[in-house]
């Protein structure tokens, strides 16, 4: 593949950066520039900000996030292996099946380690497997 | 046509499976470690039994591939397979002090260790590019949770350095990946080989370009200069119990890979490429035996050390397809002996301790004369004395190199050799020639170290006398 | 085939090493019993060796030929000829005697004992093999036990001389390896497959470059292990800080594997470099000679004398050999066994008196003659056979290297010359320091004369320094057709022409003392 071939691809690149550049800079000279202290607040769906949006929250949402992304990858697979469905026959059905279930033991491991519990009663059950198990490793 | 054949992955399915049952029976029943054992042990035997069974179908024939061009049956595979799994069961009986000491968490670290042997036998047995990144992730990360498997601090430390550094090879790979891509329009290995070999490339830039950067990225994974930096932090840091496991591991998915890609589908660029791998290759023998003439902790020396194998192992590979062979004979050998080297090592400081020194050596042919001997074998072996596979090894790098036209690189790695024997023989010093500080009690040793240990020192030595067989059965393991 | 005695001769002491590893480690007082016992077979198969060697025949005898691995062209050769058999039978020789004399060594006794073995077997596959990688196999191998016995057995500095003395070796041995293997690809190109085979390899035609550089590679090996000008420096460390039998071992055989070395390839393989080479190695010889004799002169330890008499005894061995005359060559050959029994007993006897006062410097004895007639009797013998006085061994063998190398290099020949001369300077200059006059020293007033054991170690070798002195005719008839054959080779392959008593005042001078 010949260097020339990209060409339209960097027209393109520069047609893009041209029109971004163009428009801000537009913009800039032609509108008015009048600050109030109402316009440079940060706007959240027209209520004024109560605190301070840097917060902390718990960890165990990146968790469900990473046990999320998991399932997510799934659909992704899911869908190369649906539009092929036919070509690959009961051999793709089995594979496809033997792939979610794995997917489903993750789940299950996770579980039953205790990464989806976060109600009060389960506070306990944390205190007696997970908390020795850290502090053993410590 | 996509031609599945479950049996083709029969040795990745085994291994997986064991690792699945065992995660839900720990959930479900936690049961002790002798379970575990029992579980992983019937897997690798199962997936060592089917790698078997693929060599003596697959062999010596043309190519068998399957799912789409993913996966290749052939000698290279199979034997890899054999290898990967022997190599991970005398890691895991090497290791095993380490699997009691973790705790609940044992079931993890074997589980992790299975997967990561499904990965790199998929690295050998990988025909497509794509294939070959995931069998390359499915092994690495695995390695860089082992690392830091016991949590302490060096053991964070080496996990993380390794992770990082690992990822940034990984994406260059993917990037080499991207380049040879572009400029043969296939994934395919075999595509990738038939485009090559009919048409002429008139700007071959991007195509040499991508080779270099897989060049670069595999050289990572098997700690060649001047990519082998995290070889010494991770090596030191990782528990002594599956340093041996990652550092053989690593050697052998990585020069399976390497072997594969650069003598299938790239066959047709080989004057290209051979240079350049030459001068990695001695770059790697050079910087491995003179940095490892510095270290005092013997993990240390042996992550040099291996940069120093890494460079022979790739002079081999300047011949192209004849020193397919010579890469196995070594990367097979060295495998054992390295697993051998850091049990003893596991025995000495502990299966879940990092640092190494030394100085904890001295007088260890009078602790435990088993140990001693066995270190002493490997040191012996790595350093290419004659009557171990190390020197068989060594020979038939050299062969190969001499007869690729590299006599020049062959001489400089002769002479590394023999720098290189310094500081293996300086381990002979300690554990023999210096007296242990005050009365040293003997060394207890654990049942699985001792296995490990005399598994591999006798390989080394019959292997070293009477290679034949195995030099035989070689002349099958050639990729498709 | 017959019965493969070679291989026996092998094996023999491997597993006697073997056996004495698994001799029960609560008994340690059995394991040289033992291996004192075993290695009284092998002599006995050279023995056996010795006795049905064809004389007056050039080629290899014995030979026993397996492939090994044919693809890479490696088969296990062995054979024996005139040249490797005698020294086959010294190291056969000298090791039982060697464990004898070791009755000093207390730790570890079986390691000890089981490293003797090893190397013993590692010498005899050197000198019997005929395929380069096999040869290398032992060469390299052979480096394992004598690092042991130097480093764990040895002096106060023996890791330093251990180190120094693998390394040294080790290196010689990586350039060797890599000509081996080039040798082997040259044949390829040639006759079709490769091969390490030595006597295929006779058969390969080199350019003289190639020559030029194989021959440096593996004389660059060998020389080390001889060891050669400038390349000695390992030798005296290593003798001095090993114990005894580790040093009558290193000078008595190890050594000559160097010389063996040079003699067996080096001037077979690449003749065209041999004869270009051959003032440079014959200085270098010379110059060997020389200076190892006035660096023992000065020598205040008698162990680090006899070690500097070992660089100028091995220099005229050199010198026989690069005289590339008949006389020169056998010469070589006959002084490197003669070299092995004088040397070997000079570092027993000086072994016995190390148990005895634990010292080696020669300013701590004086009128030891009074005190211990019988060794001091010993010593003198020896040194005389050293000195080269005739009637004794050590003559036979400079003799016909002097006559040798006047033949084909004068100048060379009466520089070395002064060699015999410096000889007999540092060593009976040693003899009257330490045994004549009155004792000086009152520590050295109580010692106790040799025992038992201790002349039965040095009375064979004395019975062999007598025998070889008076009739070495036995000796030489092996040698010669040997020896000869070598000569004809460099004649027919390169325009060489070896010198002889054929014509001018030569044979006057010489001929009435001839054969």
């Amino acid at each position: 593949m010949a260097l020339v071939d990209y060409l339209p691809i960097a027209i393109m690149f520069a047609l893009a950066l041209v029109f971004a550049v163009v428009s801000l800079l537009l913009s800039r000279l032609i509108a008015p520039h009048d600050p109030t202290p109402e316009k440079l607040e940060p706007y959240e769906c027209g209520i004024v900000p109560l605190q301070d949006p840097v917060q902390r929250f718990p960890v165990r949402f990146y968790l469900v996030a990473m046990l999320f992304v998991i399932f997510d990858i799934e659909i992704v697979f899911l869908f190369a292996w649906a539009v092929q469905f036919e070509a690959l026959g009961w051999p793709g059905t089995i594979a496809v099946g033997v792939f979610t279930l794995l997917l489903v033991e993750t789940l299950v491991y996770a579980w039953r380690r205790g990464a989806l519990d976060w109600n009060i009663p389960h506070r306990e059950r944390y205190r007696r497997v997970v908390a020795p198990e850290i502090e053993e490793a410590a | 046509m996509s031609n599945i054949d479950f049996l083709a992955l029969g040795p990745e399915i085994a291994v997986t499976a064991a690792a699945v049952l065992l995660l839900m029976i720990e959930v479900a029943r936690k049961p002790s470690a002798r379970v575990w054992g029992w579980i992983a042990g019937i897997g690798i035997a199962a997936a060592l039994g089917l790698s078997i069974a693929g060599w003596v179908l697959g062999r010596g024939t043309d190519a068998n591939l399957y799912f789409s061009d993913m996966l290749a049956l052939d000698g290279f595979s199979a034997f890899g397979g054999i290898v990967v799994f022997t190599l991970t069961g005398i890691g895991l009986i090497a290791g095993w002090g380490l699997v009691t000491s973790l705790r609940r968490r044992g079931a993890e670290f074997v589980a992790l260790v299975l997967i990561a042997a499904a990965g790199m036998h998929l690295m050998a047995a990988s025909a497509n590019l794509i294939m070959l990144f995931i069998a390359l992730e499915v092994a690495s990360i695995s390695f860089y949770v082992l690392a830091g498997i016991t949590r302490n601090r060096a053991a964070d430390e080496a996990a993380l350095k390794y992770f990082l550094l690992g990822a940034f090879a990984s994406a260059v790979f993917l990037y080499g990946i991207a380049l040879v891509f572009a400029a043969t329009g296939t994934l395919s290995m075999a595509g990738q080989e038939s485009f090559l070999g009919e048409t002429i490339l008139l700007r071959p830039g991007v195509l040499l370009a991508g080779i270099a950067l897989l060049i670069v990225g595999l050289g990572f994974k098997v700690s060649a200069a001047p990519f082998h930096v995290w070889a010494p932090d991770v090596y030191q840091g990782a528990p002594s119990g599956v340093t041996g496991f990652l550092a053989a591991g690593a050697k052998v998915g990585g020069f399976a890979a390497l072997a594969r890609v650069l003598t299938v589908p790239l066959d047709a660029y080989l004057d290209d490429w051979a240079p350049a791998v030459a001068v990695v290759a001695v770059a790697s023998v050079v910087v491995g035996t003179l940095l490892a003439i510095a270290q005092d902790d013997i993990k240390r020396m042996l992550a040099y050390s291996s940069v120093a194998h890494a460079g022979f192992i790739l002079l081999a590979l300047t011949a192209g397809d004849a020193g397919v062979e010579a890469v196995w004979f070594y990367v097979s050998t060295y495998a054992l002996q390295v697993v051998g080297a850091f049990a003893v090592v596991a025995a000495v400081s502990g299966p879940d301790t990092g640092a190494s020194p030394l100085d904890s050596y001295a007088g260890l042919g009078k602790r435990s004369p088993m140990m001693a001997a066995g270190l002493g074998l490997m040191m012996i072996a790595m350093g290419g004395i004659p009557m171990t596979t190390g020197f068989v090894g060594k020979l038939g790098v050299f062969r190969a190199a001499i007869d690729a036209g590299y006599l020049w690189a062959v001489v400089t790695a002769l002479v590394a050799t023999v720098a290189g024997l310094f500081f293996y023989l300086r381990v002979i010093v300690r554990m023999y020639m210096d007296a242990p500080g005050g009365d040293a009690p003997a060394l207890e040793v654990g049942r699985g170290p001792a296995w490990a240990v005399g598994i591999t020192s006798a390989a080394t030595i019959v292997l070293g006398i009477a290679p034949w067989p195995l030099l035989n059965m070689l002349r099958d393991a050639l990729p498709f | 085939m017959d019965f493969p005695v070679l291989t026996t001769l092998i094996v023999l002491p491997m597993a006697a090493g073997v056996a004495v590893l698994l001799l029960p480690r609560r008994r340690p007082e059995l394991a040289l019993p033992v291996a004192i016992a075993a290695s009284l077979l092998p002599l006995g198969a050279s023995l056996w060796l010795l006795v049905r060697f064809e004389t007056g025949v050039a080629g290899f005898q014995f030979v026993e030929h397996v492939n090994w691995y044919e693809p890479w062209g490696i088969s296990y050769h062995l054979g024996v000829d005139g040249i490797s058999l005698l020294l086959v039978v010294l190291t056969a020789f000298l090791f039982p005697i060697s464990l004898l004399a070791s009755t000093a060594i207390k730790d570890r006794v079986h390691l000890y004992a089981a490293s003797m073995l090893f190397l013993e077997a590692g010498i005899i596959g050197v000198f019997l093999s005929l395929d380069l990688i096999v040869f290398f196999v032992f060469w390299e191998v052979m480096l394992v036990p004598m690092y042991f016995i130097i480093g764990v057995w040895g002096g106060g500095r023996r890791v330093y001389a251990a180190v120094k003395f693998f390394l040294f070796t080790a290196f010689g041995s990586a350039l060797m390896l890599a000509a081996i293997l080039s040798l082997a690809f040259v044949a390829r190109d040639q006759l079709g497959a490769p091969t390490f085979d030595f006597v295929q390899l006779l058969g390969v035609d080199l350019t003289r470059t190639a020559q030029f550089w194989l021959f440096a590679a593996f004389g660059l090996s060998f020389a080390i292990k001889v060891p050669l000008f400038p390349l000695h420096t390992w030798l005296p460390d290593a003798h001095v800080e090993a114990p005894t039998a580790g040093s009558v071992i290193l000078a008595g055989v190890l050594l000559k594997m160097g010389t063996y070395g040079l003699l067996r390839f080096n001037l077979t393989l690449f003749p065209e470099a041999t004869v270009d080479l051959m003032p440079v190695m014959a200085t270098l010889a010379v110059i060997g000679i020389v200076y190892g004799a006035v660096v023992a002169i000065v020598q205040t330890d008698i162990k680090r004398l006899v070690a500097y008499s070992s660089v100028s005894h091995l220099g005229f061995v050199v010198l026989g050999i690069f005289a590339l005359t008949a006389q020169g060559l056998q010469g070589g050959v006959i002084q490197m066994i003669n070299h092995g029994l004088t040397t070997g007993a000079l570092f027993l006897l000086v072994g016995m008196i190390y148990e005895r006062r634990h010292t080696r410097e020669i300013s701590q004895f004086g009128g030891l003659g009074s005190v211990m007639p019988i060794f001091a009797g010993a010593f003198l013998f020896t040194a005389f056979a050293s000195v080269g006085l005739p009637g004794l061994n050590g003559f036979v063998g400079e003799f016909y290297v002097l006559v040798g190398s006047f033949l084909s290099l004068p100048v060379w020949a009466v520089v070395a010359a002064t060699g015999v001369v410096l000889a007999a300077v540092y060593l009976l200059w040693a003899y009257q320091r330490m045994f004549t006059g009155p004792v000086t020293l009152e520590e050295n007033r109580g010692l106790s004369d040799l025992n038992a054991r201790e002349i039965v170690i040095l009375a064979p070798i004395a019975a062999l320094i007598l025998f070889l002195g008076i009739y070495p005719k036995p000796a030489l008839d092996r040698i010669e057709p040997s020896v000869d054959a070598i000569l004809q080779r460099i004649e027919q392959t390169t325009d060489y022409r070896v010198p002889d008593f054929g014509s001018g005042a030569v044979v006057d001078l010489v001929g009435e003392h001839g054969e």
